[in-house]
């Protein structure tokens, strides 16, 4: 077992490593060079010679490769010329509001998929269905559609909720505003995902309620929800955990539409805003931080998987 | 409950395809019981219908199937009429069902002792430890003493002679009078075969347990039951002491299954064969079931459908065998 | 358990004492698919044959019915500028549609080649291949198409190789692994045996057994690429105004709405959310039927 999780762990750095150097060979195709990716498209000519021989871009590439990994590995993310500001200290609030939706729609997602599932898995067939019918339409709906229409409804024609940001945290913190600035973009991020979620589970817990051991409880006189909960959940729940790993790309993905619909200032956003303004020192770092989370992720679920799963960790 | 109260009694029971209205009853005015501390073991062959007497006994028939009629008494009281959330504080309190496969009938991620704790809770309350203790004294008694100590233990951690145990302990749980073995040695090999029914028949003479044992087998019919019961096509066609069944069964179906059976030593002869097949569930036919395949076939077998008769054993069959063969 | 679909097997069987349950099933899977079929189709007839018979010009001003709602004369309402939405939505379909179905075509291709050269070359180019697939596959797709939008001028032809290029990972994983089983498979070795050569077999043997399995894939990989085209144009990132799509009418609706033009909003996104709904259920139900093949 500790050779596999070595071997796992082995498996994930090769892929971090590929990662880095893929993105070095992104940038170096960008047009103009990786000058003009570091100092942007707005830069003059003299800026770009000067930085290319103080960074020693006019080096070799090989060189240049292995200064990219020696910035990489001090923290050093390069200099955003739009946003002026390192683009490392840059990251840090933008990563961590990214964080918490993630959080919060993940979490909704998975408790409504676990219910969602069940039902749908345990008995009734049309239930079922209609359970069905709605994940289909539920991970058609596009994120910035739904966000736009739950703005339509909630913050302009009801004004229940606000139509988007975190508001302003420095006047009027605490929960009950960070809450209702976190309502309408995690419900449109939660939403295809617990259609995705649910259906993978639902098919699971089907498979599950096939078993000879859910007819033997049923013999022992236990009652529909006993065997839920405390028989085909166990079962059921293990390869979830590992679709809750690979559900990590989904939410960046998710995360730049809906933080974009929201004007939520996470790291979706911030990719999306260096996009526009083609900043491409922050796009890189961020599409770089995206890559590194996602390995980390699917290592995490593995792992959990791995402690979850009882036949391997007593065999 | 008396002596003479039998453990299950079930008269003119008729399941049939809840959907389908012209494909015949699976299974077809069966009517049977079980006394405690006997053993009674239905014979018959896939499909004729023993499994899902079983079911129906539990209430727990497969959808689309139905009981169309008969009753069921277990300790001298009428399940049929009961609500399923009445029913099910019978099972596995009363009744105990053993399976075929412990690998796929015990749950896969719930600890062993935790299981057996949990059927015993759910009927009897108690306390967590109450149960706990209650489910390694009867790890103990089916003889897995290796398993009845802490850390509690996986289904896949044992072997399949073991696991099959680990199933007893659970039918045990609550000590019902009634425990159903529904081909219970067929995923385990020879020897531990032997050791299993063995098991089931010490406790059924211990506890007084009426037992019943659905087999294809018949020579562990005939060595372990008290009474057998043979089913043809969803009916039963002969009822007898195990032991002159065995010597002399009067229905030619019974006779065929005897002289199917290989003996060691070998006694040269060929072993018999039935010709044809069982008929499906769309099968109809007017008369006896098994006139097609039947040696001693007349004409009136095919128009007239045998009722039971006693001579001997119970038998239905216009022209049964005579004599020991 | 009984319906005329399987008229001989008994529906009882002998082993085990509760017989297994029908799958659950599902008419409405495998009616899904066509379904999603008749609702693609409709799609295209209303991008391509709707403005035949609805001649509008989609770029006309009409200044003096600034957003106008849905009425006689403009169905589906006005924009800011005065513009037909309904001849907008027309031809932003086309856009959106036909690039996305490109886009599908060339990230099948690169799939396919990626995959079948992993699965069927040798051992250390299939290692090497898988392990920039994994970091490949780290990167949400999107995130590449918006990183690479930043970087290219945009119109149709380099956002169709964008999205193709970017979508293909997961296709070249199905398809190795695809390759990788059945190159095992008794008659492609017996193949093999009679002297058949690499690109025959791949050609042969193994595309064709994998190709439902494709098809079905590629189905979702159309729904990947109408929505990554449609999320592109949102963020102001895919097909530039004036050009119509159906993102870019959500996007420049998305301000207007919360003053009071539904319309703005609510069409374009119905159409994509369509459109994806089409595709997501031709491949559900195509999948179930392909499951259902194999169970026999």
């Amino acid at each position: 077992m500790t050779m596999a999780l070595l071997r796992r762990l082995g498996s994930s750095l090769l892929s971090l490593a590929l990662l880095v150097t893929l993105v070095f060979f992104m940038i170096y195709a960008t047009p103009g060079g990786p000058a003009y990716s570091i100092l942007g498209v707005h830069a003059t000519p003299t800026a770009v010679a000067s930085l290319n021989r103080q960074m020693g871009l006019d080096h070799p590439i090989w060189r240049q490769y292995l200064t990219w990994w020696g910035h990489l590995l001090h923290g050093n993310l390069g200099y955003s010329f739009t946003q002026h500001a390192p683009v490392a200290d840059l990251m840090g609030s933008y990563l961590h509001n990214t964080l918490l939706l993630d959080a919060v729609a993940a979490t909704a997602a998975i408790a409504l998929a676990v219910v969602l599932g069940l039902l749908q898995g345990a008995r009734s067939r049309d239930l079922g269905r209609v359970i069905g019918a709605g994940q289909i339409i539920g991970y058609s709906l596009p994120t910035f559609f739904v966000g736009t229409i739950l703005i339509l409804v909630f913050a302009a024609d009801l004004a229940w909720l606000p139509p988007g940001g975190l508001g302003d945290t420095a006047r009027s913190p605490g929960l009950a505003s960070l809450w209702r600035h976190l309502t309408l973009p995690a419900i449109t991020l939660a939403l295809p995902l617990a259609a995705g979620l649910s259906r993978y589970f639902g098919h699971q817990v089907r498979d599950e309620y096939r078993q000879d051991y859910v007819r033997a409880a049923q013999a022992r006189g236990l009652g529909p929800l006993r065997i839920a909960c405390g028989h085909v959940l166990r079962n059921a729940v293990r390869p979830l955990v590992t679709v809750i790993g690979m559900m990590i790309p989904y939410l960046f993905v998710g995360g730049v539409l809906t933080e974009s619909v929201f004007d939520y200032p996470g790291l979706g956003w911030l990719l999306w805003r260096s996009a526009l303004e083609q900043d491409y020192p922050t796009l890189t770092a961020i599409v770089l931080l995206i890559g590194v989370l996602t390995i980390l992720g699917n290592l995490a679920a593995d792992l959990a998987n791995t402690l979850l799963d009882v036949r391997v960790r007593y065999d | 409950m008396t002596a003479d109260t039998p453990a299950l009694f079930v008269s003119g029971l008729t399941l049939g395809l809840a959907r389908d209205r012209s494909a015949r009853a699976l299974v077809e005015d069966l009517s049977f019981d079980v006394a405690p501390g006997e053993m009674l073991a239905f014979v018959g062959e896939s499909g004729s219908g023993k499994s899902l007497t079983a079911a129906a006994i539990f209430g727990l028939l497969p959808l689309g199937i139905r009981r169309m009629a008969g009753s069921i008494c277990v300790n001298g009281t009428e399940l049929t009429t009961l609500s399923d959330r009445r029913l099910r504080a019978w099972r596995g309190r009363d009744m105990g069902l053993i399976f075929q496969n412990p690998l796929t009938a015990l749950s896969p991620s719930v600890g062993i002792q935790a299981q057996i704790a949990e059927t015993y809770r759910v009927h009897k309350g108690g306390t967590r430890d109450a149960a706990r203790l209650r489910a390694r004294a009867l790890l103990t008694e089916v003889g897995l003493q290796a398993v009845a100590t802490p850390p509690d233990r996986y289904p896949h951690q044992l072997s399949g002679g073991m696991r099959q145990r680990v199933m007893i302990a659970l039918a045990l749980a609550c000590d019902p009078a009634l425990i159903i073995a529904d081909e219970p040695t067929t995923a385990l090999d020879v020897l531990i075969q032997a050791q299993i029914l063995d098991l089931i028949a010490r406790l059924q003479k211990e506890r007084g347990l009426a037992v019943v044992f659905i087999t294809h087998d018949l020579r562990l019919a005939a060595r372990y039951a008290d009474r057998i019961l043979v089913l043809y096509a969803g009916r039963a066609v002969e009822e007898g002491d195990a032991g002159t069944f065995f010597t002399a069964p009067r229905h030619p179906y019974s006779r065929a299954l005897r002289d199917a059976v290989p003996t060691i030593p070998a006694t040269g002869r060929r072993l018999a064969e039935i010709p044809g097949q069982p008929p499906g569930p769309r099968d109809l036919f007017e008369g006896c079931r098994f006139a097609p395949r039947c040696p001693n076939v007349r004409d009136d077998c095919r128009r007239t459908e045998p009722a039971m008769t006693f001579d001997g054993t119970r038998f239905a069959c216009l022209h049964p065998c005579v004599g020991t063969p | 358990m009984t319906d005329g679909a399987t008229p001989t097997s008994p529906p009882v069987h002998g082993s085990g004492i509760f017989p297994r349950r029908r799958r659950w099933p599902a008419a409405l899977e495998a009616r899904a698919d066509i379904g999603g079929g008749i609702l693609f189709f409709a799609l295209c007839l209303f991008s391509w044959i709707g403005p035949l018979l609805y001649p509008h010009n989609p770029l006309a001003i009409h200044a003096h019915h600034i957003l106008a709602a849905p009425d006689a004369r403009f169905p589906l309402g006005t924009d800011a500028l005065g513009r037909n939405v309904a001849a907008r939505l027309m031809r932003g379909g086309q856009a959106t549609l036909a690039i996305s179905l490109w886009a599908s075509a060339i990230g099948l291709l690169a799939g396919l080649l990626y995959g079948l050269t992993a699965g069927l070359g040798p051992a250390w180019l299939d290692h090497l291949l898988m392990r920039l697939l994994d970091a490949l596959l780290a990167i949400p797709t999107l995130i590449l198409m918006i990183f690479f939008a930043a970087i290219v001028p945009l119109n149709e032809v380099s956002l169709a190789l964008l999205l193709g290029l970017v979508a293909w990972p997961p296709i070249a994983r199905l398809v190795r692994n695809e390759a990788f089983a059945a190159r095992e498979r008794d008659y492609v070795r017996a193949a093999r045996q009679f002297g058949a050569g690499r690109l025959y077999i791949a050609r042969v043997h193994i595309l064709r057994a994998m190709l439902p399995l494709v098809i079905v894939n590629a189905t979702f990989l159309m729904a990947d690429m109408i929505l990554g085209l449609s999320g592109l144009s949102f963020l102001g990132l895919g097909i530039q105004p004036p050009h119509a799509s159906w993102g870019g009418l959500l996007n420049s609706g998305a301000g207007l709405a919360v003053i009071g033009s539904w319309w703005l909003i609510v069409f374009p996104g119905l159409a994509i959310f369509l459109a994806i709904l089409a595709m997501n259920m031709l491949g559900q139900g195509l999948l179930a039927r392909l499951n259902g093949e194999e169970r026999g």
